[in-house]
């Protein structure tokens, strides 16, 4: 595929062009390398076809009509991005993905900061039955639903000296099915969420 | 004679909703007409721009076209691929799916009744 840049014989066609994709590499950092490739040849193929099909005599006045046709990448990138988190990102690709997603959905208004905070502590809690479930066979006697002699029960590590542990081995498979039901339930929740 | 200067602050502000109401308008069938370019055959960003700016009879701000191609890709009713050039960067085609063309009938289908409601209005 070949999407480099062209190489121009005036300088400051060389510099508006360079300039223009720096920008828009700034304001598509938030997604992955490929994802701004793909961005980048678009737009490059673009700029391109426009750039050749103008009749201005000089390189630069070529390339700066093209540019103006095209718009600042401020006013087209953003929009353009987001959407390829919303695409790309989907729910189950990966953790960095995921906080792109939630970051994005809080940018979006008051009710989707609440819904992604609501969204992002369902995230721990679901990690943290998990890491619960794998943790029991490394601390037999002190993980699980622990109940102190003072009435205090909590999920996790405890350790003191008169505890009862009320679930045992039981942890594991329980806490890996609400877990793993967890995860699978918020990520339709964001699913929709974020197309909404 | 001088000109009322609350008159021509009203008229300022009724350019400016009918900026906006138009821009509305023009966002809400520019989604309608690229479906309609794209039924009609593949086509790639820049192409795609030049149809549209002759149906909307103008000039397009080029660049507002990727982000609802983008859109339209997510909802599943558009797909695209990459395609090596023999001179050239690769360019990116878009191609109409089975949803998109349903979503494009009834889309057909509200734009007429709309079309027959403002027709029904004027003539009442």
């Amino acid at each position: 595929m070949t999407g480099s840049a062209p190489e121009f014989r005036e300088q400051d066609a060389q510099q508006a062009w360079t300039q223009y994709f720096l920008q828009v590499d700034s304001l598509s950092s938030a997604l992955t390398a490929r994802q701004r490739r793909d961005i980048r040849l678009e737009i490059t193929a673009h700029l391109l076809e426009s750039y050749v099909l103008r009749s201005e005599e000089s390189e630069s006045e070529r390339l700066r009509v093209a540019i103006e046709r095209l718009g600042s990448p401020a006013e087209f990138v953003p929009g353009w991005v987001e959407d390829r988190l919303l695409h790309d990102a989907a729910p189950g690709s990966g953790v960095r993905s995921l906080l792109q997603l939630l970051k994005l959905n809080a940018r979006r208004g008051a009710t989707h900061l609440l819904a992604s905070l609501a969204l992002g502590f369902g995230y721990l809690l679901a990690f943290y039955f998990f890491f619960v479930a794998a943790l029991k066979p490394v601390f037999p006697d002190n993980v699980g639903l622990i109940s102190t002699g003072d009435g205090f029960t909590a999920l996790g590590y405890i350790d003191t000296p008169e505890m009862v542990d009320l679930l045992g081995y039981w942890i594991m498979p329980l806490g890996f099915i609400i877990s793993f039901s967890l995860i699978v339930f918020l990520d339709r929740m964001l699913q929709r969420f974020s197309r909404a | 004679m001088p000109q009322n200067p609350s008159h021509a602050s009203n008229s300022e502000a009724h350019e400016a909703f009918l900026e906006r109401w138009q821009l509305q308008l023009r966002k809400g069938l520019l989604v309608y007409l690229v479906l309609v370019v794209l039924s009609k055959g593949e086509s790639y960003g820049y192409r795609l721009i030049a149809s549209l700016s002759e149906y909307l009879e103008s000039d397009m701000a080029e660049g507002t076209i990727y982000p609802l191609l983008s859109r339209l890709q997510r909802e599943g009713l558009i797909e695209s691929r990459w395609q090596i050039m023999d001179s050239g960067p690769a360019r990116k085609y878009y191609s109409i799916r089975p949803a998109g063309h349903e979503v494009l009938a009834t889309m057909g289908d509200r734009w007429k009744r709309i079309h027959r409601l403002l027709e029904g209005l004027s003539t009442s």
